[in-house]
């Protein structure tokens, strides 16, 4: 491969916000709250259409799960790792600082897990003791796992952490190499509610 | 930082260049020359269809040869990988887990002809994907569109104990030849090509196919047997045996030559009609193959013809990583065992087997994709192939190693056993993503799935019984050639629509897929687990013996009897009673369209219900005299049920039975010229209307009734849209 040729636009970001996951958990009410957002925000959104169709893959061991696919982003029900989490994949159209671009979509990553854990019809027993967070970019053309990556994005993550979870009140380690994105996931060293997320 | 970026839910849009198109074309410098030349017309036009200058319909034939296919859903693609014969280095396995991750959605789908499929896909990225695509080797080039699609062969290739000789170098051999050919770019539909290495085991599927080849060996010498004008499709049809043997150094100018006789010969009018099988069907198979042998000697001599095979046999080696060993079987875990069984084929090397990994759905996600190319680079030397039946083969493991690798799958969710059992189920994208779709088949597959998953033991008598799911008629999915087969429909109850399938029985894909099902009646979408569950208990108790087959199981007990025993089952419940029967399987909403309470809300069956119904029994009629041989009862049957449903939905218009009317002229006026029935499946009814019964042949009276079931079922579906 040769040189980059958008300059490293970063636009790939992905975030998960880890739930637990109870014992016989099963995410397929995920299926209608995910379409009946789609509806809603759609619908408050109108006559733009930010989210085009949800798509189940709950078939799939420690898949992907049932997403909600949008025009920038998609966001899911993820069951990666055997575990749970509210997972935002960022497509395109980010605008900003790299630390910028972290923090809006890990806002709304934290937002979107509200939301769905607010919800009437969501599986009890999903909220998390700790905040634990992934933030990685899903894009090896320009931000391969390496050296060059790390330079330049480990900063940004780790000030996106702060701000979130407060400075020395976590631990983060890199993604390992099986994951095949770069990133980082971090853990409160406290418990945590969601809501205390970016200084509440 | 802009005002946008901080709104949570309304990122910025339109940012990215005037179309936001990626691209990528300077980093992929080094590609394949013929893919880059594609791929910079692609992208070319891709940026004029942006700015205008491309009419929607020539950019659309465009697209789709690269394999660039529309959704239902508007504003995502899906992009169709065309993978010859399912062959893939683990290093192209990385490339396409890492892509699905990027681009799609995280899964790469596994299609009935062993192509990888991504959904999702947002077309400006699409330059960017087919270069990193081409990177690795691998062209999206005629994966979709009026073409040749991917050339598909048997996955146990050069391992099968029953084949005549490896048919792998002269598969790709004809993958790479027809590939931009001159001759096979001007045609009027797609065109299909299987290889199988034997006639018996149902892996090539060449019998479905336009052309079929099937390995032989005389005096000494390879060569194939060659079949054409095979389909499913709507109406299916058997391929015919255009030569018992043709040797090997043929085989390319023949293709070729077929080719050539799509192009001069294929209609280009009627989309329906415009498959080769057609052309076989128009001119004979006589006529056919004097006008292939017309065109060879036109044909200028092509070196490939002869050094392609060669080529493809050094790029391709079949090699084992380690040295042959035996296995206690019987010494392993009960798990190991049963997934033993079903998972795991002998192969013609002795200490070596080959493994099935059973995807769900045909899906796998890039995790499991990365993990087991991380797990192969310890078994295996050649990459993976993928199979028609949606699944992945690791071939050469020594036997020793089996025990090691189903523990080292397991966590990976990728040591499912049941691999081409009843569990195995093959499924259309139906509603998910494609724009025919009817009915959900892949909601109806995983509920299907999780069904075995949780039963699995209760099947095991019955575990060689193959289920197939399309979502519409068109049998993507293959269901004609299931022993239980299932293709989408709709059905009106009062006020609402009810998703619904059509269940075929019959149908094999055994010798390649020698016979294909019939319908025998609709069921709610969520009793189709019922229909398996009563089927297969059926067949376990009243079989005459191991050794019938459920087809023959079918046949022998007759239509009469199997719709008895199925009768409860095909009764739809109200919605005040059942509304569940009203939404599809997995879906999170109500199916179809609800309309107004009209004054037949007491519960009066309103005429066209009523007429639907007649339909119905009508074409259960011609079925069950199609079976007796009673050839103009069968026919007039079939013709009567066209005729009643054209009248039930004319009824909708105003139109009274005892009206006089030119049924034809008024139903194509009022129904297929105002765009609301299809007018393909209205030639059905025009062409029946002009035939002679006693003038058809045995096939071309099937294909009578197979054209009023389309018919009416196309009527259940019109109404349904009302």
């Amino acid at each position: 491969m040769q040189q980059s040729e958008h300059s490293g636009d970063l636009q790939r970001i992905q975030v998960k916000v880890f739930l637990e996951r109870p014992v016989g958990f099963s995410g397929d009410p995920f299926i209608a709250i995910l379409d009946r957002w789609r509806a809603e925000d759609n619908a408050a959104a109108a006559p733009a259409q930010p989210w085009i169709d949800f798509v189940d893959y709950a078939h799939v061991k420690d898949g992907p799960g049932i997403l909600l696919v949008g025009r920038e982003l998609q966001l899911s029900l993820d069951l990666g790792d055997g575990r749970v989490a509210i997972t935002l994949r960022g497509r395109r159209d980010l605008l900003g600082t790299d630390t910028e671009r972290f923090t809006w979509a890990l806002r709304r990553a934290l937002a979107t897990t509200n939301r769905a854990l607010a919800d009437a019809t969501c599986p009890p027993g999903l909220a998390p003791s700790h905040l634990e967070l992934e933030l990685s970019v899903n894009d090896r053309l320009d931000f391969a796992p390496g050296p060059e990556t790390e330079a330049r994005l480990r900063g940004p993550i780790h000030a996106t952490f702060d701000a979130c979870l407060g400075a020395g009140a976590y631990t983060s380690i890199a993604l390992p190499a099986a994951a095949a994105r770069y990133g980082y996931v971090a853990r409160s060293l406290a418990p945590r509610a969601l809501s205390t997320a970016f200084g509440g | 930082m802009t005002t946008a970026s901080l709104d949570l839910f309304a990122p910025p849009s339109g940012s990215n260049g005037t179309t936001g198109i990626r691209s990528s074309a300077a980093r992929f410098a080094d590609i394949d020359p013929a893919m880059k030349a594609d791929l910079e017309v692609y992208e070319a036009q891709l940026r004029r269809m942006f700015e205008g200058k491309v009419p929607d319909g020539v950019f659309l034939e465009l697209r789709l040869r690269y394999g660039v296919y529309g959704q239902r859903q508007d504003g995502v693609q899906m992009i169709r990988v065309k993978i010859p014969l399912g062959l893939l280095t683990l290093e192209q396995c990385i490339a396409l887990a890492d892509l699905a991750d990027e681009y799609a959605d995280g899964i790469s789908h596994v299609t009935t002809r062993q192509d990888i499929q991504y959904h999702n896909v947002d077309i400006r990225d699409t330059p960017e994907l087919l270069r990193r695509l081409a990177h690795v080797g691998i062209t999206t080039r005629e994966a979709c569109g009026n073409a040749v699609r991917n050339v598909t062969g048997c996955p146990l290739a050069g391992v099968c104990t029953g084949e005549s000789f490896d048919i792998t170098p002269y598969a790709n051999a004809t993958a790479q030849f027809l590939l931009r050919h001159p001759d096979t770019q001007d045609f009027g539909r797609k065109f299909k090509i299987a290889f199988s290495g034997c006639a018996s085991n149902p892996c090539g599927l060449t019998g479905i196919h336009d052309i079929g080849a099937i390995a032989r060996i005389q005096d000494g010498k390879r060569g194939f047997k060659v079949v054409i004008g095979g389909g499913l499709g709507s109406v299916p049809h058997q391929a015919k045996v255009l030569y018992e043997f043709l040797e090997a150094d043929q085989l390319l100018p023949v293709c070729q030559a077929i080719s050539r006789v799509f192009a001069l010969h294929g209609n280009r009018k009627v989309r329906s009609k415009a498959r080769f099988k057609f052309v076989v069907e128009k001119l004979g198979l006589n006529k056919t193959r004097e006008s292939i042998e017309a065109e060879l000697p036109k044909l200028p001599h092509d070196a490939r013809w002869t050094e392609e095979f060669v080529t493809q046999e050094a790029l391709l080696p079949a090699e084992a990583l380690k040295p042959p060993s035996t296995l206690d079987v019987g010494a392993q875990s009960p798990a190991f065992q049963r997934w033993y069984r079903t998972n795991v084929i002998p192969q013609k090397q002795a200490g070596y087997g080959t493994v099935q990994l059973f995807l769900p759905l045909g899906d796998i996600s890039s995790d499991q994709l990365r993990a087991l190319v991380a797990l192969a680079r310890g078994y295996v030397k050649e990459g993976i192939r993928l199979t028609v039946e949606q699944n992945i083969v690791l071939r050469f493991v020594t036997l020793a190693d089996l025990p090691a690798l189903h523990a080292a799958l397991e966590p990976l969710g990728l040591a499912l056993p049941g691999a081409e059992t009843i569990a195995d189920v093959t499924a259309c994208p139906g509603t998910d993503s494609c724009k025919l779709g009817i009915a959900s088949s892949r909601g109806l597959a995983a509920s299907l799935h999780d069904h075995f998953v949780a039963n699995g033991e209760a099947y095991d008598d019955v575990k060689d019984l193959r289920i197939k799911i399309s979502g519409c008629p068109n049998s993507c999915g293959q269901h004609h050639i299931a022993n239980i087969g299932f293709f989408g429909s709709s059905r009106r109850v009062g006020d609402h629509v009810a998703p619904v399938f059509q269940i075929v029985l019959g149908g094999t894909t055994q010798e390649n897929g020698k016979s294909y099902g019939m319908a025998m009646g609709k069921v709610s979408s969520h009793k189709v687990k019922d229909v398996v569950e009563r089927l297969a208990s059926t067949y376990k108790r009243d079989r005459t013996g191991q050794e019938e087959s459920f087809t023959d199981f079918v046949g022998r007990i007759g239509k009469v009897k199997t719709k008895e025993i199925l009768e409860d089952l095909t009764e739809i419940e109200s919605y005040e009673a059942r509304p569940e029967l009203y939404r599809d399987n997995r879906a999170p909403r109500e199916y179809g369209v609800n309309v107004g309470v009209g004054e037949c809300a007491g519960g009066i069956v309103s005429q066209v219900e009523f007429l639907l119904d007649d339909a119905d029994r009508g074409i259960w009629q011609a079925t069950l005299h199609l079976d007796a041989l009673q050839r103009t009862e069968a026919f007039t049957a079939a013709r009567e049920a066209m005729r009643t449903a054209a009248k039930a939905l004319l009824t909708t218009k105003g139109y009274l039975l005892s009206d006089r009317f030119d049924l034809v002229t008024e139903f194509k006026k009022t129904f297929v010229d105002a765009g609301k029935f299809f007018a393909a499946y209205f030639d059905h009814l025009a062409t029946a209307e002009q035939d002679d019964p006693a003038a058809l042949t045995d096939e071309a009276l099937r294909f009578r009734v197979e054209w009023a079931t389309l018919f009416v079922e196309e009527a259940h579906v019109a109404y349904g849209r009302q």
